[in-house]
């Protein structure tokens, strides 16, 4: 193996990141290489100096915040009021489920006052039923909107018969 | 309960291991390894027992500190993120069945509440990174404590800067290795279990690091 290679794999060799065949290889070459065993030193060495950071202490007054927060009345709601626990994307979703539906009613509820009080008309069902017809193999026609007003159509002219 | 099982998913297998390759690591000579701690503090705080639980956080509140703070390499947030853990831990404490294993937990759950923070703080800019952390003092963390002259003081001072600013100009990622597995002692498998990710993703971020390190430290390795 060349000494650019070996060093390029010196790094995944300390890790063990290697197969045996090219670990053997690699300590074979240091082994006859002094310049790739000072490199392995190097970070060897390197990694010494990051293990030897010493702890520092901590900013006087934490425990007071912690137990300020645990003690607080929020706590208590947050342990026990299963909204809080929710996460907060869940809680968008269910709003924005509520609004759908409230929507979705309040548009059956126009739309069952309408048919009590509109009067059938021929010319526009025979408008929507082709709208839809030629509508139907187009992806960005609104089918379940189609539907809905042919389904009303259909029960208009059953109610007339 | 979900939050339950995760937490407790969290656990190791066998902790007792853990224990003594941080303590051979971790712990000074004559020092009483934080990790072990008594049990009966565990089941008192789960009871609601405030000053059980003081006793836990001032047993481990250093530690958890000096975690976050490398990790998210941010004096003020290091302090806010602490006391974010131990709130979390004191509201979640039900869910830990391994007692003994409490040390695992509480550090998982430090890394997991600083990976939250880290997804949602701005990209840093890793050109400038290094030097406003060193600028505003952050990476001046604490001065050693040598045993000779002013000239060594100022050498190991020097020197311990530069490993702090090396550190903090890592990736969130590799530093978050760098730390778990050269400062917290922990072995690959843990931190590929705690991350979430293969054992070969861990091992390739500790690669890159190692090289990025040497390479930044150069003037104190040679
Ligand atoms: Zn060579």
């Amino acid at each position: 193996m060349r000494c650019d290679e070996v060093k390029k794999l010196i790094a995944d060799y300390s890790v063990d990141r290697l197969s045996e065949k090219v670990r053997r290889r690699i300590e074979d070459h240091l082994v006859a290489c002094p310049d790739c065993a000072a490199e392995l030193a190097r970070q060897e060495k390197a990694m010494n100096l990051v293990e030897q950071m010493q702890m520092v202490e901590p900013p006087a007054g934490l425990w007071n915040g912690v137990y300020n927060r645990i003690t607080s009345p929020q706590r208590s709601t947050q342990r026990q009021n299963w909204l809080f626990r929710c996460p907060r994307w869940a809680l968008s979703l269910g709003l924005c489920m509520l609004v759908l539906a409230s929507v979705v009613f309040l548009g059956i509820d126009r739309a069952g006052y309408q048919k009590e009080t509109a009067v059938p008309d021929p010319a526009a069902a025979e408008y929507i039923r082709s709208h839809a017809a030629a509508s139907r193999y187009d992806v960005f026609a609104d089918h379940v909107g189609l539907s809905f007003v042919a389904a009303m159509q259909s029960s208009d002219e059953q109610e007339e018969l | 309960m979900d939050h339950c099982q995760k937490l407790n998913n969290m656990e190791p297998g066998g902790s007792d291991s853990v224990l003594q390759h941080e303590s051979s690591k971790m712990i000074l000579p004559g020092e009483k390894p934080v990790e072990l701690v008594d049990v009966s503090l565990i089941k008192r705080t789960k009871a609601g027992d405030l000053c059980a639980f003081e006793e836990l956080f001032n047993h481990f509140h250093k530690r958890v500190y000096n975690i976050v703070r490398r990790l998210v390499c941010n004096e003020h947030d290091a302090a806010d993120l602490t006391q974010e853990v131990f709130v979390k831990v004191f509201n979640t404490i039900g869910c830990l069945k391994a007692e003994e294993a409490f040390f695992t937990w509480l550090r998982s759950v430090a890394v997991n509440t600083c990976r939250d923070y880290m997804r949602r703080r701005p990209p840093r800019m890793e050109s400038l990174d290094a030097n406003l952390q060193f600028d505003d003092g952050e990476m001046a963390w604490e001065l050693p404590t040598p045993d000779a002259g002013p000239e060594k003081e100022l050498l190991d001072s020097e020197r311990d800067k530069a490993v702090r600013r090396a550190v903090a100009s890592l990736s969130d990622e590799h530093r978050t290795v760098v730390v778990l597995h050269h400062l917290e002692g922990m072995d690959v498998k843990e931190i590929a279990k705690l991350l979430g990710c293969p054992v070969g993703t861990v091992k390739s971020r500790l690669a890159r690091a190692r090289e990025d390190l040497s390479r930044k430290l150069l003037p104190y390795v040679m």
